[in-house]
């Protein structure tokens, strides 16, 4: 399991202080944000499993960071932090979606509890995630479909290094297809007649790991009915594929370090010492010599893995390929979904062509397979696409008047935020004094 | 060189009801409280029992000053004790994955 990424978000120091240094030691890598813009910046550069948040800040109050996160991200769980005051707005935080909410001072099991039942819940939904995908992924080699300089390269390496039997690192972003570059391998090796086992190295709790990876004996535990093989065991004579290599804990780290040197290792509760032959190939996103750098990652088991790497390009460097995969994606959804859907519009595959694509090919796929849920024609249409576009898209007005158009704005601009005053004034960048004018001077009015 | 200091008050955080002790992570000094130790000792052999909390703890906080975070393992040094039954079911050895990770850390020294 990887280690939890939290953060603080309290406008005063020695709380955030206090409490960054208790979740380190606990084994958690904490960072702190003085207030809710703070916290929003560096939520826009980093993601956070859990975010522990002061309901009541100078500024952004908890509550508006609570509604500007849950539009940014649904998995990250938010923790109210209140005083005994103000239970009524840790309930509305409940209701806004917020993971739950702690009365403080508290007490420091209430805390430990509550962390451990976040990351047992993530480290679920994660590995059910994984499994579906890996499902859906079973025979989807066409994702590594392209026709881009960058990728024919990716193909002749893929090709030359299968022919060796090296441990092998695959970098490169989330949605990449490092799993796919991983099974390409695989199949043109000598030991494509072996298995090949994945693991997830992020999804599997760290309880569940060690069993996981080594198997286990008889009796070793409560629940070990009979002797179970780990996924090593399994990996013998084939290829053993470690996703996420990054996301691993530092005592999986060590075992997996002596299992790498010598190939051997014990189920557990077992004494007996087993040998299994498998290669090797470890994926990450993570840039591991930061996470070295930061003590999250041991230098001894990156040497082991970095043999040989490449990394896998993301979408935006190979945008070339994004018609090719696009229509692929396309004929494909419109089979599984019998809808007579035919092609993507020029303008649809505009904005594509123009959109960053962070989640890479995966995310692609997605829009266009819930573009074909929506389509109403036989074509996909701009609008089809769930790409997040800029909030403010210039239609023509209707009319000239500025008076009108500002007047518009601002209403669209409060309904879109359910009339939350301090949000609006922020985005339209006026204080709220000038806004109640403005509203006041064209007549705007929350509707009751 | 580290630095532990003992106090026999109880000890609290401005967030958190109460803590065993703090240390720098990392860092060089460390403190413990032997307030909560004194909870619940067996009036057979009081002193002996107390002592080697005191000991299991000291360690413990002196442990993260050694980069060693929390250990899942109940029997281990660094695992953290919610209550004083799991000071008391604590050996006074760290388990074997703490063990190297403080080997690594001493050899950075
Ligand atoms: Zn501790
Ligand atoms: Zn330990």
């Amino acid at each position: 399991m990887k280690t939890t990424k939290i953060l603080i978000v309290d406008d005063e120091l020695i709380m955030r202080e206090s409490l960054a240094g208790w979740l380190e030691r606990d084994g958690h890598s904490v960072k702190t944000a003085s207030s809710g813009e703070e916290a929003l910046q560096l939520f826009k550069q980093s993601r956070f499993d859990i975010l522990l948040v002061d309901i009541k800040m100078e500024g952004m109050s908890g509550l508006e960071l609570l509604s500007f996160v849950r539009e940014m991200d649904t998995d990250t769980a938010i923790v109210m932090i209140t005083a005994y005051g103000s239970i009524t707005s840790a309930i509305e935080a409940m209701k806004k979606g917020a993971f739950d909410y702690l009365l403080k001072p508290f007490d420091p099991n209430e805390l430990g509890v509550l962390i451990e039942k976040i990351i047992d819940n993530q480290a679920q939904a994660k590995e059910n995630l994984y499994l579906k995908e890996q499902c859906k992924d079973r025979d989807r080699f066409e994702s590594m479909i392209g026709q881009s300089r960058v990728m024919q390269e990716i193909f002749d390496l893929i090709q030359s290094v299968s022919e060796t039997d090296s441990t092998i690192l695959i970098t490169g972003e989330t949605g990449t297809g490092k799993g796919l570059a991983a099974k390409a391998i695989h199949t043109n090796s000598q030991r494509k007649d072996g298995p090949f086992v994945g693991v997830n190295c992020g999804a599997i709790p760290e309880h569940l790991m060690e069993s996981e990876l080594f198997g286990y004996q008889k009796g070793a535990f409560t629940d070990a009915k009979a002797t179970k093989k780990g996924r090593l065991e399994l990996a013998d004579k084939g290829t053993l594929f470690l996703d996420e290599i990054g996301e691993i804990s530092m005592r999986m780290q060590i075992d997996l370090l002596r299992v790498l040197e010598d190939h051997m290792f014990y189920r557990v509760g077992g004494v007996q010492a087993i040998e299994a032959d498998f290669r090797v190939i470890a994926a990450t996103n993570r840039n591991l010599e930061e996470a070295i750098k930061a003590g999250i990652f041991r230098e001894d088991l990156y040497y082991r893995l970095n043999i040989i790497s490449f990394k896998m390009p993301s979408l935006r460097e190979r945008k070339e390929d994004i018609p090719l995969l696009a229509d692929h994606f396309l004929h494909r959804f419109a089979q599984e979904m019998n809808k007579p859907i035919t092609r993507i519009t020029r303008e649809a595959m505009d904005e594509m062509m123009l959109y960053e694509w962070p989640g890479n090919i995966r995310e692609l796929e997605n829009a266009i397979e819930r573009s074909v849920v929506v389509a109403k024609t036989e074509k996909i249409l701009p609008q089809d696409l769930p790409i997040f576009r800029p909030e403010y898209i210039c239609v023509e007005p209707k009319t000239n008047s500025l008076k009108e158009i500002e007047k518009t704005h601002i209403l669209g601009i409060l309904q879109k935020n359910e009339w939350n005053i301090a949000k609006v004034s922020k985005i339209l960048e006026i204080d709220r004094s000038t806004l109640y004018n403005k509203m006041k001077k064209y007549k705007i009015q929350k509707p009751s | 060189m580290k630095i532990l200091s003992l106090t026999d008050v109880d000890l609290f955080i401005p967030i958190l009801t109460y803590v065993y002790g703090e240390a720098e992570l990392g860092g060089k000094s460390a403190i413990l409280s032997t307030y909560r130790l004194k909870e619940e000792l067996p009036p057979q052999n009081r002193d002996e029992v107390y002592l080697f909390r005191l000991i299991k703890e000291s360690l413990h906080e002196l442990g993260h000053t050694f980069n060693l975070r929390h250990c899942r393992d109940s029997k281990c040094l660094m695992h953290y004790a919610r209550n004083i039954r799991d000071v008391d079911n604590k050996t006074d050895n760290l388990c074997r994955y703490c063990k190297i990770l403080l080997e690594d850390e001493i050899k950075k020294l």
